[in-house]
């Protein structure tokens, strides 16, 4: 058994899904998603700046246009960081929960994976250093 | 007067209880809070269980393990099957959701992506035409 739920439901229902800044907050990516999709905030999570926030799957982020990363710890990632990275195979991202314009500062991410072009796929290979499981 | 064991919430105890079932029939599954269930339960993987012309939601990715099996089903709407792969470009998988030794029997799949092995994308790739197709001239969907 873990020692921490995943998703716990109180602190998700306590996001405003519409605020554009996020602070210190733990919560599901799915659920903020669908949060935002149903207070109409359409099918893309947009324009957001996420600081010192704990931001959980089980889920993969769909990165496009205009997303920093900025002192992120991406999680377990068993040693190498190819581990939560997903090349898709056709043009679209089904299945992944897609992030433009945000900004993640000091965040963590639990259980998230990440999808998106080859460019950025690359970088993220080149440039993150990876997370030893112990350290989480 | 202390009890000793303390008591589930109704919410996990509803969650431990989706865990404990082997068999979903004419309903729609939510894939991502059937994973929370299990991992939040201590089992990280989904094993051993068959869905029966259920409706499967996401958005989630299923890294599809050692015996899965899809037989009818409608894995998704995509003009393209490739649409609905994603390729893992490390050993392990994290953030995808893995179901092992699952029978899925004439299911349909809404915002799900599958993810695996080269062997198992290449199936897929070609089962999800076929599939799909399959189930169109059935007459339809499930659940």
């Amino acid at each position: 058994m873990t020692d921490q739920p995943i998703s716990p439901d109180a602190a998700s229902r306590a996001l405003d899904p519409r605020a554009t800044e996020f602070r210190g907050s733990r919560f599901g990516l799915l659920d903020l998603y669908r949060a935002s999709m149903q207070a109409g905030g359409g099918a893309v999570i947009e324009g957001r700046t996420f600081t010192d926030c704990t931001i959980e799957g089980p889920a993969v982020m769909l990165v496009l246009e205009n997303v920093f990363f900025d002192r992120t710890n991406f999680g377990p990632t068993g040693g190498d960081m190819r581990n939560m990275l997903f090349r898709p195979l056709g043009d679209m991202g089904i299945g992944a929960i897609p992030v433009r314009n945000c900004t993640f500062t000091n965040c963590r991410f639990l259980t998230l994976g990440i999808t998106g072009n080859d460019e950025l796929l690359d970088m993220l290979i080149a440039q993150v250093k990876t997370v030893d499981d112990s350290q989480n | 007067m202390t009890e000793d064991t303390p008591k589930m919430s109704p919410a996990e105890a509803a969650g431990r209880a989706m865990v404990a079932r082997t068999s979903f029939e004419k309903e729609a599954v939510w894939l991502p809070v059937l994973a929370v269930n299990h991992w939040n339960a201590g089992e990280m993987v989904i094993a051993g269980k068959t869905f029966t012309d259920c409706v499967i939601e996401g958005p989630a990715v299923m890294a599809v393990m050692n015996g899965t099996t899809f037989d009818g089903c409608n894995m998704g709407a995509a003009a393209n099957p490739r649409n609905l792969l994603l390729k893992p470009l490390g050993e392990k998988i994290v953030g995808a959701i893995g179901m092992a030794d699952c029978r899925f029997v004439r299911c349909r799949f809404a915002q799900v992506a599958f993810t695996g092995s080269d062997e198992l994308l290449a199936d897929l790739e070609s089962g999800i035409v076929a599939g799909n197709s399959a189930m169109e001239q059935a007459g339809g969907g499930a659940a």
